[in-house]
Parts: structure tokens; sequence; C-alpha cells
């Protein structure tokens, strides 16, 4: 009896074995909006046109995660468009029933300009912003992940994105006073690692970052 | 922005060690609040209908394993006894409550349902495509293998072939930022076999009711009631015993969610999604030192090892 006894002792200790300190690897998300403001106020087609830095997205972000879990160290994963939705708030001179909008991206270190939204018809009779996902085009949004991308590899990034507005009233020639936002939704994925509670909570890897 | 974690400097892993003994302690106290400033990002991975799917098995775990250990023997006695437990468990969480089904938000285009990790499941994101380059990453979990942890419990039984169990602990302060640990529990059982099987019987049937009521902090409180069937077979020394009941629990987790540089608090109410708990135990009695050893489940699988020491009154001398 005595031999079972000191059998069942030791397995329930095993239950709880020794061990050092262990580590879960944690990967999360953090999601921000860019907000890029434009003031439209002609009669005729407009360009107007707002810099996004890629250094500022990734401080916002980045920010949001170090109040998280203070000063620990982390690992960027990807930093991409979410959502794009469109905000337009009409002005008392307007006198226009719509416009037709469509933009542009152009990397401050490249000539060319790639389409970002396409042409369509935005409604400035609109409350809250509409979702312009199925208007983004997807080279422009390579371009934005791209210059992203290279910001977190510190590769680029200095530069910012011209990101034009461009279009103009309907009817032709009626005065179309608005401000236009494009809110930009980012999603930043980061993995770090985060101490376990020792024999409490058992992760099942060690991390490593 | 990479850099290697504490893990891999030595001195800090010294350190770790020297704080072991520590842990040890706070082991035995279930110590959730070891670790007040990171309790927060435990939770914050999700807010709506996500965040349910993602915190459910903690609310399954955590309730099966605090109706689990809660017998310390299967006979009651007839003589009056007190017994001083401590109650431990391990739970293993099922395949199944690692993952759930996540949406992605109305913002998102097009709408996506995928299976991604809940808080115990993988550690990876799960990256979803939309249109025009769009993308939306869920979460990981933490890849939990294994969720311990130990109560003490005393016991007060063999009068009317009943027997009462009491659990209480409190530490910490409201004050901080994690608040105050709080653990209430309270269990009676009474035998039915006295009633239809003769006295000395190496049978026992017993009928029990657990009431569990905890505050994890300001994240996470949780209510829970349990009544179950115990049926076993025992000698002086030893006993074995099966036991199945019926749960229902609350789970209700708050935490702050951050987004677009704003905090928004959340609580999610959860509620045990597996109310039958069914386990096995085996039971030695040695003097006054007691063990028992056993499992229950099924999801999560759990395994309980009570160490105890009871004392109970003398046997009155029968007169020739």
């Amino acid at each position: 009896m005595k031999r079972i006894l000191i059998l069942s002792l030791i397995c329930s200790i095993g239950i709880f074995s020794c061990q050092g300190v262990q580590f879960f690897r944690v990967e999360k998300t953090v999601s921000s909006t860019k907000v890029m403001t434009y003031i439209i106020n002609t009669t005729e087609t407009f360009n107007s046109y707002s810099t996004l830095f890629p250094k500022e997205i990734i401080e916002t972000l980045t920010n949001e995660v170090r109040n998280s879990f203070g000063t620990r160290d982390y690992t960027i994963k990807s930093l991409t468009i979410q959502s794009l939705s469109v905000g337009v708030r009409k002005n008392s001179t307007n006198t226009a029933s719509s416009a037709k909008i469509s933009s542009l991206v152009v990397n401050a270190g490249s000539a060319s300009a790639v389409p970002f939204i396409q042409e369509h018809d935005a409604d400035i009779d609109q409350t809250s912003p509409y979702l312009a996902n199925a208007f983004l085009r997807a080279g422009g949004t390579s371009v934005v992940n791209t210059a992203l991308a290279n910001a977190i590899k510190q590769t680029g990034g200095v530069n910012g994105l011209n990101i034009s507005i461009v279009g103009n009233p309907i009817p032709a020639k009626t005065r179309i006073s608005i401000i236009l936002t494009l809110n930009v939704k980012f999603t930043l994925e980061y993995a770090y690692c985060e101490e376990t509670l020792s024999y409490v909570i058992n992760p099942l890897e060690e991390c490593q970052l | 922005m990479r850099g290697l974690s504490p893990l891999f400097y030595p001195d800090i892993f010294v350190k770790n060690m020297a704080t072991m003994k520590n842990k040890i302690i706070l082991f035995l106290l279930i110590s959730y609040s070891a670790y007040p400033q990171k309790a927060n990002n435990f939770f914050d991975a999700y807010i709506g209908t996500n965040a349910q799917g993602y915190l459910q098995p903690l609310a399954d775990m955590t309730i099966s394993g605090l109706n689990t250990g809660i017998q310390p023997s299967i006979k009651i006695g007839d003589r009056f006894n007190v017994r001083l437990t401590l109650s431990t468990v391990s739970m293993f969480p099922d395949k199944t409550q690692k993952t759930f089904m996540g949406e992605t938000p109305d913002s998102f285009t097009p709408k996506t349902t995928t299976a991604v990790p809940t808080i115990i499941g993988n550690s990876s994101t799960v990256k979803v495509a939309g249109v025009n380059g769009t993308s939306y990453v869920f979460s990981g979990g933490y890849n939990i293998s294994r969720l311990s942890w130990a109560t003490p419990q005393i016991s007060f039984g063999g009068f009317f072939g009943s027997e009462i169990s009491l659990r209480f602990m409190t530490f910490g302060n409201s004050a901080t930022e994690f608040g105050k640990f709080s653990q209430l529990g309270v269990g009676v059982r009474h035998s039915i076999s006295q009633y239809f099987l003769k006295k000395g019987s190496p049978y026992a049937i017993n009928v029990g009711y657990q009431f569990n009521k905890s505050d994890i902090g300001k994240y996470i409180k949780l209510q829970s009631n349990y009544a179950y069937l115990q049926a076993g077979i025992t000698n002086k020394n030893i006993g074995a015993f099966i036991y199945g009941g019926y749960q229902m629990g609350t789970f209700d987790v708050s935490y702050t969610y951050k987004e677009d540089n704003s905090s928004q608090t959340q609580t999610v109410n959860l509620k045990n999604q597996f109310p039958v708990l069914v386990g096995v135990g085996t039971h030695i009695q040695l003097g006054f030192f007691s063990l028992t050893l056993g499992a229950s489940g099924m999801k999560p699988l759990i395994v309980f090892g009570n160490i105890g020491f009871r004392f109970q009154s003398k046997q009155e001398k029968k007169q020739p």
C-alpha cells in the first residue's frame, strides 16, 4: 500500500513537473484608420492631393502596440490596407448634385501615377461614409502596401505617397463645394513573446521571434 | 523593429530562476494576478461576435475545472470528520476548442467566415484576401496545451450521511490595475445508498451539488452550478468512483479594446457550452493522509489530484 501511495504522490507531483520560464508566441493585429482630407470648391474639373507618409502610419499603429505591452520587443509581420470608405460633407454653397471622382497614387520617388480608386459617381448627399472597397484598383493598393513594406524593412518609405482626387461636378459647371475624406483602414500584424505563468498555463512550443 | 526576447539574455534567465520560488507559491494560490499588466492583452484580440468565439474555450475550461476534483473520496462516512485538501486540476483542451468560425468586419469586402484560432489555439494569424489587394488578418491564439491550478478545500462530513465542502480565497487589492482575486466554492454531498444498502457495504452512491463564484481581478467574473451523482466502491483504504452531472455557468470577461487611437471597454458574456461533466477517480486513505486521482471531461479532458488530511471523531466502543 505504501508503494502505491508513493507512486501516486509522484504522479500527482508530475502533473506539475518543474520547468523553466516559458514564453508564448503571440501574433496579433491592430487596426487604425488614416483620414485623408480634400477640400474641393470649384465649378471646373478638380485635382486635389493629400500625402500619406508610410512612417507615420507605422508610428501610429506601433504606438498602439507599445501601449499594449510596454517596451517589450516585437516583430512586424505585415502592414496592409484592410478597407476604404469615402466621406463627403457638403458645404452650403454647393449646387452640384453629385461628383464623378477617381484617384491616383504617386510614390514621390517615382514619376508614374497609378490608379488607386476607379472613377465612380460620389453621392454628395450622404450622412455617413460609403464603403469603397469595390472601387479600389489592385495596382494602387499594391503601390501603398509595397511602400509600407519597404518602410518596415527600412529600405524606403521616407518619401510620402501623393494620393490625388480627380473629378468634376455633375451637372457640369455647377459649383461643387465639399470636404471629401478618404478613410483608409490599415491592419498591422505583429508577433512577440509573452512570458507565461509557469505551472498554470503551458504553451505548446517555445517562442522565438 | 526586430529583437531578441528576454529569454535569450543569460542574466535575465538567472533572474527568472530566482523568481521561480515565488512563482511556485503563487501557483499554489491560483496566481492569475501575478501578471496584472498583461491580463488585458490576454483577452483583447477582438470585439463583438468574434470575441465570443475567441474566448469561449476559456469559459468551458474554467467552469469544468472548478467542478472537477470536488469529491475527495467516495465514502462520506458515519463519523464526523474534517478534511483539508489541496485540489489540483490540469485541463487539456480538445482539438475542436482550438478554432472558431471568425467573421470579417462589415467594412471588409467580401464578407468572409473562416476557421481561426481561439485564445487557446494556434499562435499564427490567419490572413484573408479581400477585393482589389485588400486583406484582413485574424489574431492568433496562445497555443495553450494545458491550464492548471490548485485550490485549498475544507470538508466537514459524517453527519446524517452528508458532507459540506468550502473553498474560499481572496487576495490582491481592488484599487490596483488588476483588482482583487476572490474565489468561493460551496459543495454538499449526501449519501443516498445509506437508505437502501446495508451499513458496511463497500458500495456507495451519493448525490452532490457544487456552487462556484469567482472574480479574477477586474477581468473575469464567473459563477457556476453543478449537480451530480457519484457511485463507487471502497474499503477502508482504497476506493474507486465514477460521477456524472449537469453544470451551468456564466463567464463574463471585461477588457479594453483599442482601435483608431481610442479605447472602448468590452464585456463578453459567455455560458459554458458543455453542460455534461463526467469523471472517474480513485481514492487512497492511509491514516489521516488521503490522495485522490482522477479524470473528467470530455471537453476539455481534465486530470485532477487531491492531497488531503482527514481528522475524524473516535469510533464509539460497542458495549459487550
